[in-house]
């Protein structure tokens, strides 16, 4: 068992109105308290790929901040390699790397090579050890021949892909990409999750991502952590929310009385639904497919065709993050994140 | 993309964190904000020309002016006497506007957050992020005391020395006001009414235009508040010929309140900063809140 890289244990976080004073140099919107993070626990391994999802206002940016040691919470607490996040926050931004979907981090009149000698220096690379760093960390994303390059003539893909170079030159241990393929085309953003997942599992780098993309939740879906309104309403596989366990399969049989007899002897499975019409049969099951076929014995050829539906997985997301109007309010007067604009 | 031998070793692996930085790490880094400014300086290289010049023409206007003013009260030479002026509220505005105008390009940008999670100590960051700004007005300086040279102007050279320790020593001062006035800008996002404030008391009230003496009483116990008065006062003294009969406080004077400052407005500030920045973790500020 891999220990955990980041531990999360019952993360809290609810931003206060500004006082007074404050609101004298910068007005706010934020008249009640906002609720940002309600509890929230999850661990992330070394090596593996968590994708944080969740509707705009979800609290994942916030989540990420806390882990980062920009936001200190309000209770609960965050730990990275075992720092800290909240009393040890330099210690947390030496093993942690951080980038965002946008080119905030870049300076774009630099060239590639700039940029991620700049992060190098920051990450107290040496000197001797500096080129040598830049050159892998400008290859590992693809970029060793746009290393003379300045930001301004790269596409958005391969900005976000110097951006991802300049978070790997310093070697972190976790990697936190907050929707990394915003700004990207669908085939710079599959380029950039292949990418993404290759690093992760070669260098044994804990990676927590957010997205709103369900292509890429699928394609990442070895560990999903789903938010709503600062909350945790799923972590675990993608697969747990499209059927996991409990598959649907349509059978296609040969003729309508074959598939009244498969109906017959399904029915008495247990922990199934069987729905019969004409000569397809759809059922409902925790049994494996090998355990279900059995069932037919000597008439297996008898079955013409066998298709597995799953719920597509936008769906699913809707329902689970769908947020009712009033439903997060709470009674103490305070607000859930995204009820309210950020100042 | 690459391939497996592109990852090899320089990257393989997580590093632990330094346990503690060593000064050459924290000079590497400070260094590396002035690499990237430089080398974005240049990238528009006619427009550095201007940015440089700009400030340097009006010294032909005083040389005009000064062919008006003959009185004995800025020590015989109204030309040297406003160059010195100029020249040292232009070198220490690097203390409040230079260090301004880099933390408003970063907030407004959203880079700040991105030098926030380097593993760097925050109170490195205002002085990495004022080398630039300084630097460029080391040059501008040159360019203003070379033109004046050309022009005429007469300083007395033993006393340079004297004059470059006095404005270190303001520099180190105007830093503190501009620390303080970056604390504020972490929270408020804008602080642009503090460093305008701060421009126009100086041209009023240091005495960069004119002797002290001009001004009425009240005004000028406000000269003594602000920290080009004193290298102004202390440089004219040191590098004009006559420049005691300018007024102000002597050099020594004028280093010891400097210095004072120093020590005690510099720590201030920076603990002021890291406050700041721990307030902004607290409330959210620094995620946007």
């Amino acid at each position: 068992m891999t220990s955990p890289a980041v531990v999360v244990t019952q993360l809290s976080k609810t931003y206060s109105p500004s006082p007074l004073w404050l609101r004298v140099l910068l007005k706010t919107q934020v008249r009640r308290p906002v609720v940002a993070l309600d509890g929230v626990t999850m661990t992330v391994p070394a090596g593996s790929i968590c994708v944080v999802a969740g509707p705009n206002g979800a609290g994942k940016s916030t989540l990420f901040r806390c882990l980062a040691g920009l936001v200190v919470p309000t209770a609960g607490a965050a730990s990275v390699l075992g720092f800290d996040s909240a009393r040890q926050s330099r210690q947390v931004r030496g093993v942690i790397g951080f980038a965002s979907g946008d080119e905030r981090s870049l300076w774009l009149r630099q060239s590639c090579e700039d940029n991620v000698g700049f992060h190098a220096r920051l990450r107290g690379v040496s000197r001797a050890d500096r080129p040598a760093r830049i050159r892998t960390a400008l290859a590992a994303v693809g970029l060793a021949d746009a290393a003379d390059r300045s930001g301004f003539a790269l596409s958005g893909g391969m900005r976000a892909r110097l951006q991802l170079a300049c978070t790997l030159v310093g070697s972190p241990a976790v990697v936190v990409l907050d929707e990394p393929t915003a700004a990207l085309d669908p085939v710079g953003a599959h380029d950039l999750i292949g990418l993404i997942r290759r690093l992760a599992e070669e260098r044994e780098i804990a990676v927590i991502l957010s997205t709103h993309r369900v292509d890429e939740i699928e394609a990442l879906s070895q560990r999903l952590v789903l938010l709503r309104s600062g909350r945790v309403v799923h972590d675990g596989p993608v697969g747990g929310l499209t059927g996991g366990d409990e598959a649907v399969v349509e059978w296609r049989f040969t003729s309508i009385e074959a598939a009244r007899w498969a109906a017959t002897r399904l029915t008495a499975l247990p922990d199934t639904a069987v729905q019969s019409e004409g000569s397809t049969v759809t059922i409902t099951s925790t049994w494996t497919l090998g355990a279900l076929l059995q069932v037919l014995g000597d008439r297996l050829d008898t079955l013409e065709s066998v298709q597995r539906q799953r719920r597509p997985l936008r769906e699913v997301l809707v329902d689970l993050l769908r947020d009712p109007v009033g439903t997060d309010r709470r009674g103490d007067g305070t607000t859930r994140h995204g009820d309210l604009g950020a100042a | 993309m690459s391939t497996n031998s592109d990852m090899a070793m320089p990257l393989s692996g997580p590093r632990p964190p330094p346990k503690r930085w060593h000064g050459r790490q924290s000079v590497s880094a400070v260094g590396a904000f002035l690499h990237m400014e430089w080398v974005g300086a240049f990238s528009y290289p006619l427009s550095f020309v201007f940015n440089q010049l700009t400030p340097v023409v009006p010294i032909v206007v005083y040389y005009f002016i000064a062919g008006l003013v003959t009185v004995t009260r800025v020590g015989g030479d109204y030309f040297t006497f406003v160059v010195i002026g100029v020249a040292s509220a232009r070198m220490l505005s690097a203390g409040v506007v230079g260090l301004g105008e880099p933390i408003d390009s970063a907030i407004g940008e959203g880079r700040l957050e991105g030098l926030l999670l380097q593993p760097i100590d925050w109170r490195i960051l205002p002085f990495a992020l004022v080398q630039w700004p300084l630097a460029f007005r080391v040059v501008n300086v040159a360019l203003v005391i070379g033109l004046s040279l050309v022009l005429g102007a007469h300083f007395v050279l033993a006393g340079v020395p004297g004059a470059v320790g006095l404005c270190a020593l303001g520099i180190g001062a105007t830093l503190a006001f501009g620390i303080a006035a970056a604390s504020v800008k972490v929270l408020a996002k804008r602080t642009d009414p503090i460093a305008a404030l701060y421009v126009l008391a100086v041209a009023v009230l240091s005495g960069v235009y004119y002797p002290l003496r001009v001004l009425p009483r009240q005004l000028r116990a406000l000269s003594w508040l602000l920290p080009d008065t004193y290298v102004i006062s202390g440089s004219r003294h040191l590098l004009m010929a006559h420049g005691a009969t300018t007024g102000g406080p002597t050099p020594w004077q004028a280093a010891g309140a400097l210095f004072a400052f120093d020590v005690v407005a510099l720590p201030a500030s920076l603990w002021l900063f890291v406050r700041t920045l721990d307030y902004g973790r607290k409330s959210g500020v620094l995620a946007g809140y």
